[in-house]
């Protein structure tokens, strides 16, 4: 008897705190683990090798943790990107391979002057370090490149709180049902960076003819600065459960170039599709 | 009104995902003409022997640019191009179609120093052995270990196999290492097979890339060298026969052979190759590969059009009637003779 009194009473205390949560939308806060799968198409352009832009079919996925307040987003992520870059040319297919990893720290702040509950704004940075491997057999000697930005970038963020409520409806105004309330979260990012480094051969090196293959690959380095040299957006929509999870679906887009002035010249982009789940961990 | 700035933000935010094309330089289109202009400019920046073999690549263009419209088929314009690069005179430089690969074949500066067929019937015989890339046997009694190296590219040499060359030879008077017609492979080879005939650091060459289309545009000099180990070593005097036909890697072995007073280079000069290729692409999708790289050998010298031998000898017609290979007997005698010292 005394069982089965727990068990009411907890079905009940349960059902009590989903009716408190009914007119609230849930704020998230705390910490964060996130996870997104998804597929990436872009261009990708290498002059010291080739004046093609070769299209990218990748598989993409990313690795995040992030802790919310009040006032504060703050990320930290990895990502990487695998596939093929292609190009077909007069029925003759050329492809060739791509790995690239991201990782990147970023910190938004709440600009509450111009935020309220439902439509708040977010102002901050992002270090970002983004690495680039692409093999291509037909360059032979020259198949290996290995690129690397690094990033300072400022950042914006709207988030829009979108409250589905529950409601009473008929199914062809016989069958009446309760549509669920959800919550869902539409954003929008935006991340320009101001200053980038790019590390890239000053020349093309087919190993040099020495013994150390990464001796001589790494020396023909060289480091150059850029200003305003991409930019970074990423929209999705969240919808938060109520155990506070939440549900991603987005769409990220990303390019850089290190100039047209530039002698090996290298522009790429992403266009990513992606869906993730997010865990509250405390 | 929210709901209207948010899809405000929302609609620049899309508008710039559309502007990727503006960032980036416009493409280069794959006519015939942008084609050849593409290749002759990036020869004219990048190939590393230019000035050393004396080409004029400003003329070049004035000769081979009139050959070609946006008309002519790919075949003419792949003709037209592949001898442009001929002009080069290089083995390391090829135009790669889908129809056809341009070449230019260096062992045609020279004559075959070697009869593969008169080795195997008067010197090799039936019983030899082949260790890796290596088919080897004892001539002149057992005194001279002969060694035929036929390519550098079949395989990464081994310990094992140098162990058991050394081991197995380790009481001739000497050795011969015959690598005619070696048309080259992994460079990596080199110093591998030279650290058995050493016990110190030993400097064998240095190597620049091109890094611009100046004379002098070329990135800082790297030596090479092949260091000491405590690996079995041969401890008499090596003989390396050469011909027009040992190319590239066969060409960094040789002209390594400069920095060691106990090898010696016996036979014609080499095909050269010192350079090392880049690959790259054109903008109608061929590919294309030419040299960027220069090596200079330890007495300073570029030795890009053939290595040295330190005796030239050329395989004699009447010898090879009578089933000998004088270039072969000449470094036994060599060796021998050295060795009675």
């Amino acid at each position: 008897m005394k069982r089965i009194f727990l068990i009411l009473a907890l079905l009940f205390s349960s059902l009590v705190y989903a009716q408190v949560q009914e007119n609230t939308f849930p704020k998230p806060n705390g910490n964060y683990l996130g996870i997104n799968w998804g597929l990436s198409t872009g261009s990708v352009r290498d002059m010291l090798t080739s004046p093609l832009f070769y299209t990218s079919v990748l598989i993409y996925g990313d690795f995040s943790y992030f802790y919310i307040d009040e006032q504060n987003i703050f990320e930290l992520k990895t990502a990487t990107h695998n596939g093929l870059n292609a190009k077909l040319i007069s029925d003759n297919f050329y492809v060739g391979f791509q790995s690239a990893f991201d990782f990147k720290l970023s910190l938004l702040r709440n600009v509450q002057s111009i935020s309220d509950n439902n439509l708040k704004h977010y102002l901050g940075a992002d270090i970002d370090n983004y690495m680039s491997i692409r093999i291509m057999p037909d360059f032979m000697n020259a198949a290996l490149s290995i690129d690397n930005v690094s990033n300072f970038a400022i950042a914006y963020k709207a988030e829009y709180n979108y409250h589905k409520k529950r409601k009473e409806k008929n199914f062809l105004g016989l069958i009446p049902y309760t549509t669920n309330e959800k919550f869902y979260v539409f954003s929008g990012r935006l991340s320009v960076p101001v200053i980038s480094l790019y590390a890239r051969p000053k020349f093309t090196n087919p190993e040099s003819a020495t013994v150390d293959i990464e001796d001589p690959l790494f020396k023909g380095y060289s480091l150059k600065a850029k200003a305003f040299s991409g930019l970074s957006t990423d929209l999705s929509v969240s919808r938060i459960l109520k155990n506070g999870n939440i549900i991603k679906y987005g769409y990220a887009w990303m390019f850089a170039t290190n100039g047209k002035n530039a002698i090996n010249r290298l522009e790429f982009s992403h266009h990513i599709i992606y869906i993730g789940l997010v865990f509250k961990f405390n | 009104m929210k709901i209207k700035i948010f899809s405000i933000v929302l609609i620049f935010i899309i508008a710039l995902s559309a502007c990727e094309k503006l960032a980036f330089d416009k493409k280069i289109d794959g006519s015939n003409i942008s084609t050849f202009n593409y290749l002759w400019e990036q020869v004219g920046q990048k190939y590393a022997f230019l000035e050393y073999k004396e080409v004029d690549w400003d003329s070049i263009y004035f000769v081979y640019r009139p050959m070609v419209d946006n008309e002519i088929s790919e075949d003419s314009l792949f003709k037209v191009m592949a001898t442009m690069l001929n002009e080069l005179k290089d083995g390391h430089v090829n135009l790669i179609s889908p129809f056809n690969l341009s070449r230019y074949d260096i062992t045609m500066l020279g004559p075959v120093n070697i009869d593969t067929r008169l080795i195997k019937e008067n010197y090799l015989f039936d019983d030899y052995y082949s260790t890796g890339g290596f088919v080897h046997t004892a001539i002149r009694n057992g005194d001279i270990a002969y060694i035929r190296y036929e390519s550098f590219a079949d395989s990464q040499i081994t310990d094992y196999q140098l162990d058991y060359l050394m081991d197995k030879y380790e009481n001739t008077k000497g050795m011969i290492i015959d690598i005619r017609q070696n048309g080259g492979g992994y460079v990596t080879n080199v110093p591998m097979l030279l650290s058995r005939f050493t016990n110190k650091d030993t400097k064998i060459y240095e190597t620049q890339i091109k890094t611009s289309a100046s004379e002098n545009g070329f990135s800082v000099l790297e030596s090479v060298y092949v260091n000491s180990n405590d690996e079995k070593k041969y401890k008499h005097n090596v003989a390396v026969l050469i011909d027009r036909g040992s190319y590239s890697a066969s060409s960094f072995f040789a002209v390594s052979t400069y920095a060691y007073d106990n090898i010696f280079l016996v036979g014609d000069y080499t095909g050269g190759g010192l350079g090392l290729p880049n690959g790259g692409q054109l903008p109608n999708g061929w590919t294309y590969r030419f040299s960027i790289t220069r090596t200079i050998a330890v007495d300073g010298k570029n030795y890009e059009n053939g290595v040295k031998p330190d005796y030239y000898v050329i395989l004699n017609p009447n010898a090879y009637n009578n089933g000998i290979d004088n270039v072969i007997e000449f470094a036994a005698d060599k060796l021998l003779e050295n060795n009675t010292k």
